[in-house]
């Protein structure tokens, strides 16, 4: 503990340094700045560890948080299309005495990078349109009414047709 | 990796120690901020996935299902003009009106088929051969009684299906309890009751044994609408003729008990009706197919054109 201020130091530095050059000036200090350093690159080491993975941590919540959220936005609007070109396929069945029609959705294959499946459902409370994302595992249930019954299936998502049979009198929603 | 760390030069000199320190901070701000960039990326990638969605949203169908109604509800009032006009310029025999309507339908398809190509739709149209015959029935100012003066008389025979099936019934000639029937088939399956008690008409229907009272009114006649379903105006479910499934004779019982006007148009050719009664060939009713095409959508359907019939 009888070591120099920091002002005697500097000045001492500042002497040696014109009087015996780098060898000596290493060697003179090589033990107290080694202590220090070995402080400095520890703190400095754990600070940015603990900041750079706490960063990492709340970014890659916040991107999943995000990716949940687009993926359920991105099945209810998937959902509402599909259901529109049933109730669309509906409305031109009735128009007139169909023999037949088969129209294609064109829908994204994935949602937001994740596959997805559509349940069509035919409850007492209604007809559901039942999209599921494979990873997040999300479900969005989607309600429509059709005059014509609509059968029920569960086909992968991408593109999809709906099609009348003429001889069951039903719409079907096919992969 | 030393040039990554600002001090890193100066550092070096004095030692190793402490140039170990600098690369150190470097590696791990970098190794951090490359996962971050990482993060960030996915992030824009979600982001983008968003605003895809937003834009999917906004579209409509995909499929041009509106654009096919359109054409059917198109088709369906062309077809119907068709109809009428050759009944209104072409008092021909049946040969003539089939193929006054053809032609007509013809001349659509082909002003529509190329309407359509330039939109990227293929569409087909077609009358079904041979339009089924029909014979238009009408008597004004009549007894409802056959031409030799018979109450009980057969109107015609072989019938499947009526359109148009108007029945006024203006003065009562007979007693409070006579009735007058128009019957299909036998009056078991179904008959049209019209009565009149002195003061108030009554009309009713027995539909296989369970007769219903459509009405009862004091106006001073009344006008059945048998196809309409509608007696003066006022709906009665009851008079659905066309639930009398297969071939019937049309019938009218005590047809002198009363007098007015009758008009039906009858799936028959003339000769199926009653001689001396007024007859007119027409159609009784014209079939139209419809194709309509598109990388999206495959359609067809058939349009029934039958003006008057029940349920038209």
């Amino acid at each position: 503990m009888g070591d120099p201020p920091p002002r005697r130091r500097s000045h001492e530095r500042r002497a040696s340094r014109g009087a015996s050059g780098g060898r000596k000036r290493t060697v003179g200090f090589g033990g107290l700045r080694g202590q220090s350093t070995a402080l400095d690159y520890t703190l400095s080491l754990a600070v940015a560890s603990l900041v750079i993975t706490g960063l990492l941590v709340a970014a890659g919540d916040f991107v999943t948080h995000q990716r949940e959220e687009v993926v359920r936005t991105e099945l209810g609007v998937v959902g509402e299309q599909l259901a529109g070109e049933v109730a669309a396929a509906d409305r031109l069945v009735r128009a007139s005495d169909t023999e037949s029609l088969s129209l294609n959705a064109s829908l994204p294959e994935t949602v937001a990078g994740a596959s997805y499946t559509v349940a069509v459902d035919d409850t007492a409370t209604g007809e559901w349109l039942n999209l599921t994302s494979q990873d997040p595992d999300i479900t969005v249930s989607v309600r429509l009414e059709t005059e014509t019954p609509l059968d029920p299936d569960t086909v992968g998502g991408g593109r999809i047709r709906v099609v009348y049979d003429p001889v069951a009198e039903h719409l079907e929603v096919r992969g | 990796m030393a040039d990554l760390n600002p001090g890193g030069r100066a550092r070096d000199e004095d030692g190793p120690a402490t140039g170990r320190s600098g690369r150190g901070r470097g590696q791990i701000i970098l190794v951090g901020a490359f996962a971050l960039a990482v993060v960030f990326v996915a992030l824009a990638l979600v982001m983008n996935a968003a605003i895809y969605t937003e834009n999917l949203a906004t579209r409509s169908e995909s499929a041009g299902t509106a654009d096919a109604h359109v054409f059917e509800r198109t088709t369906t009032k062309a077809a119907e003009e068709a109809f009428r006009y050759a009944h209104e310029v072409n008092a021909s025999d049946h040969e003539g009106l089939r193929r006054n309507v053809t032609q007509a339908m013809e001349a659509y398809h082909n002003v529509t088929r190329t309407q359509q190509a330039a939109g990227g739709q293929l569409v087909d149209v077609a009358v079904v051969p041979t339009p089924p015959a029909g014979t238009n029935v009408t008597e004004t100012n009549t007894v409802f009684e056959s031409p030799g003066g018979t109450g009980d008389w057969t109107v015609a025979s072989g019938v499947s299906g009526t359109r148009s099936f108007r029945l006024d019934v203006e003065n009562w000639l007979g007693d409070s309890d006579d009735e007058l029937w128009v019957v299909a088939g036998d009056a078991d399956d179904w008959y049209l009751n019209v009565s009149y008690d002195g003061s108030q008409w009554e009309v009713g229907v027995n539909d296989s044994g369970t007769y219903t009272t459509c009405t009862t009114t004091a106006a001073s006649d009344v006008t059945v609408d048998v196809s309409g379903g509608t007696v003066d105006g006022d709906e009665c479910e009851a008079l659905n003729l066309g639930d009398v499934g297969g071939t019937y004779d049309l019938k009218i019982r005590n047809g002198s008990v009363a007098d007015g006007d009758y008009t039906t148009i009858a799936d028959v050719e003339p000769s199926a009706v009653a001689a001396g009664v007024p007859t007119e060939e027409v159609l009784y009713a014209m079939t139209v197919e419809l194709t309509y095409r598109t990388p999206e959508l495959r359609y067809r359907t058939t349009i029934r054109v039958a003006p008057g019939e029940t349920g038209g």
